[in-house]
């Protein structure tokens, strides 16, 4: 199949291929081709508007996914997959590349749980937030992207969550999954080699293209220029293949109208960067992350956590507890790379562990933050470079949360076969049994950096709501404090959703991008689901 | 928007690994390549970081070629990092190249060429279990851009049982 490079070359731009100073002109530019700016760009194109989508990443495809970490980490994702929050707790994974996340994503498909719509309801006045209101977008997203229940046996990795749970009696089920003719490989993370996964890079971003929508990529947007409520034009600086900004080099995009998915790290450092109107403080306010703690076990037989589909069985035996923070249970891919820096200490003793990496067995608990005053979220910062910096305190509340989830694991584990487990924290041992594990899990000191902290799912701080006071954008993802800007990507979220959120951001969107197309036309849009 | 004062307070002390100590420090950029292809580490930082590379990746195996091919990958890999990271990365090995910082940080007196895998090791594990977050920060950081740059390479998943990743035909 020809890539999108050779079928569209004159439509994809490379930043720094145009003459510094260089205007490009459009109806409407869209910063970021991931869940949200994908969508986005497919609807729009398709409604006839001239659309101009901005990617900080590169324009990486299927001939370029060699299945290795080394290559991945450093093309694929934003600080080489090493993105820290400010106090280094927590490591972030999140995509840089045409199709931002959903080019690296683990392909997990949920819907928003009627749960979370309620309570967004309730709390931020979000009326248009139920689940007849929402259905028919997460169905037209589920079509249009192929997802469905993995029809596969899951893989060792994730059978092992499945007979845990089965042997506690706590409830687990299938994963739906946005993949069509997958071969099982195991590599969603370094991208798929096989463009099996439809993510944005294989689905509306060549649908965007097909209709004439232009991709402009190593494009840093860099600040919105604001006169009188509206947002007139944006700089733009061209980065280099390390995305490092190639210094005294900027283009101008001018548009009628903007569309940010740059996610909820980059849509709020860009809107703080250009000095946006924010009279109530809430840009970059309220950033959850699904924060992530793990426990790995050995079993007595070969996992080889690395083949197979990355993440098919789920629990969510502990998403709604009585009080506080809920987890979800699901399993990591485990490859060398990234279990290498996960491994605790350093000589001999690594060496023993990682000689053990076929055994291994993982799950993690996603934390469901955002629902209670232990979990408030955290703060897009600038930093000298005007770079974001994501200020997210963990607190004890969360670390007594992570504390019951290391219990959960380590029961499950146990009660899955395991010869041993160790939960990620770096006072824990590799214990033997559940009885000692228990014990040695209630004495582990709650201290954020002394365990193994991760997220993957970066949303919020550019909340919806209904009240200008408390949130940045309406129910339409219009920002209150501007004419002709929208935002639709994750930083939308009023709270976490407490599910993989990719589908709840492909949903948003297409609903938000079909409003704004009738605001803008006065017709409703159509969106392909060839 | 500001920053609060918490926060710049906060961001000095978890971001600046070398503002604890900054009469220490120079400040010094390293933006260009130099004769041998090195892009940010220099030779005192090379020195430092093979005796920390010995401690580290001793029972890999890993002989002195091995040991400059990490090296070499780590530099590359600092390339990607934000220039705040760096900038960290750089206060660090400033901070352990200084004779004083090194006294400091690791109470060693011997130069780092000097210093033994055993002794290095434990240093590391001194700074693994501290109580200052500032040393917790700095193994924690080394420890990922040591093992990422080494098992990056094929050629050390022997390791590890991986077999690598499939043939496609």
């Amino acid at each position: 199949m020809a890539t999108l490079q050779e079928q569209f070359a004159s439509q994809i731009l490379h930043a720094s291929s145009l003459k510094p100073g260089a205007v490009l002109d459009c109806d409407v530019a869209i910063v970021g081709t991931g869940a949200g700016g994908g969508v986005a760009a497919e609807v729009l194109s398709a409604a006839g508007l001239n659309v101009l989508m901005i990617e900080e990443g590169a324009l990486r495809e299927s001939p370029d996914f060699d299945m290795t970490e080394r290559t991945a980490y450093p093309n694929l994702y934003q600080e080489s997959a090493s993105r820290k929050t400010l106090d280094k707790a927590i490591t972030i994974l999140q995509g840089k590349c045409v199709g931002g996340s959903t080019t690296v994503n683990w392909t997990s498909s949920f819907r928003t749980p009627e749960r979370v719509l309620q309570y967004w309801r309730e709390r931020f006045g979000l009326d248009d937030m139920t689940m007849d209101m929402m259905q028919p977008w997460f169905e037209r997203m589920e079509k249009r992207l192929n997802i469905h229940p993995w029809q596969l046996p899951p893989n060792r990795n994730n059978a092992a969550l499945l007979d845990g749970c089965r042997r506690l009696g706590w409830p687990a089920d299938v994963i739906a999954r946005n993949v069509s003719g997958c071969r099982n490989l195991g590599y969603c993370g370094m991208g798929c080699p096989v463009n099996a996964k439809q993510s944005m890079l294989v689905t509306t971003v060549p649908a965007a293209l097909a209709n004439g929508a232009r991709l402009l990529h190593h494009a840093r947007a860099w600040e919105l220029v604001w006169n009188n409520g509206r947002a007139e034009a944006l700089s733009v600086l061209p980065v280099d293949a390390r995305g490092q900004a190639v210094g005294g080099h900027s283009l101008l995009v001018r548009a009628r109208h903007w569309v940010l998915a740059a996610g909820a790290i980059g849509t709020p450092a860009l809107l703080l960067r250009s000095q946006t109107p924010d009279p109530y403080q809430r840009l970059g306010v309220g950033t959850f992350l699904h924060p992530v703690c793990a426990s790995s076990a050995l079993m007595p037989d070969r996992v080889e956590g690395w083949s197979g589909a990355p993440q098919s069985i789920y629990s969510d035996a502990f998403l709604w507890p009585s009080e506080g923070p809920g987890f979800k249970l699901e399993v990591p891919p485990l490859h060398p790379v990234l279990v290498s820096t996960i491994v605790h200490g350093h000589g001999e003793e690594h060496v023993r562990m990682m000689a053990r990496l076929p055994n291994f067995q993982a799950v993690i608990a996603l934390v469901r933050d955002g629902f209670d005053a232990v979990s408030p979220g955290g703060r897009v910062l600038l930093d000298a470079d005007r770079l974001p910096v994501l200020d997210y305190p963990v607190s004890e509340g969360l670390m007594r949360t992570f504390r019951k989830a290391w219990l959960a694991m380590a029961e499950l584990q146990f009660a899955a076969g395991a010869a041993a487990v160790l939960p990620m924290h770096r006072d824990a041992r590799l214990w033997r049994s559940w009885k000692q594990a228990r014990t040695g899990i209630e004495r582990l000191p709650l201290l954020p950096r002394r365990a193994n902290l991760f997220s993957a799912h970066v949303m919020g701080g550019c909340a919806m709501g209904s009240d200008p006071r408390e949130s940045v954008v309406n129910s339409h993802g219009r920002l209150h404090q501007g004419e002709n800007l929208w935002i639709m990507d994750g930083s939308i979220f009023p709270t976490s959703v407490g599910v993989n959120p990719q589908l709840s951001i492909y949903a948003q969107a297409a609903r938000m991008a079909t409003s704004m197309v009738q605001e803008l036309q006065g017709t409703p849009a159509h969106v392909s689901h060839s | 928007m500001s920053i609060s004062r918490r926060q710049l307070i906060k961001g000095a002390v978890y971001g600046g690994l070398g503002l604890a100590v900054g009469t220490l420090l120079i400040p010094q950029d390293h933006p260009s390549t130099d004769d041998e292809g090195w892009h940010f580490l220099t030779a005192e930082d090379r020195l430092v970081l093979h005796t920390v590379l010995l401690a580290m990746l001793s029972g890999t195996g890993a002989d002195e070629e091995a040991i400059e091919q990490t090296l070499r990958r780590m530099d590359l890999a600092t390339l990607y990092l934000t220039p705040g990271t760096r900038r960290e990365l750089r206060q660090l090995f400033d901070l352990l190249a200084n004779r004083w910082g090194r006294l400091l940080f690791t109470g060693l007196w011997s130069q780092w060429s000097q210093v033994s895998p055993v002794d290095m090791s434990r240093v590391l594990e001194r700074w693994r279990n501290s109580a200052l977050d500032l040393l917790q920060v700095a193994y924690q950081g080394l420890h990922e851009l040591v093992f990422a740059s080494f098992y990056a390479a094929p050629e050390n998943w022997r390791l590890t049982g991986y077999p690598g990743p499939p043939e496609l035909e």
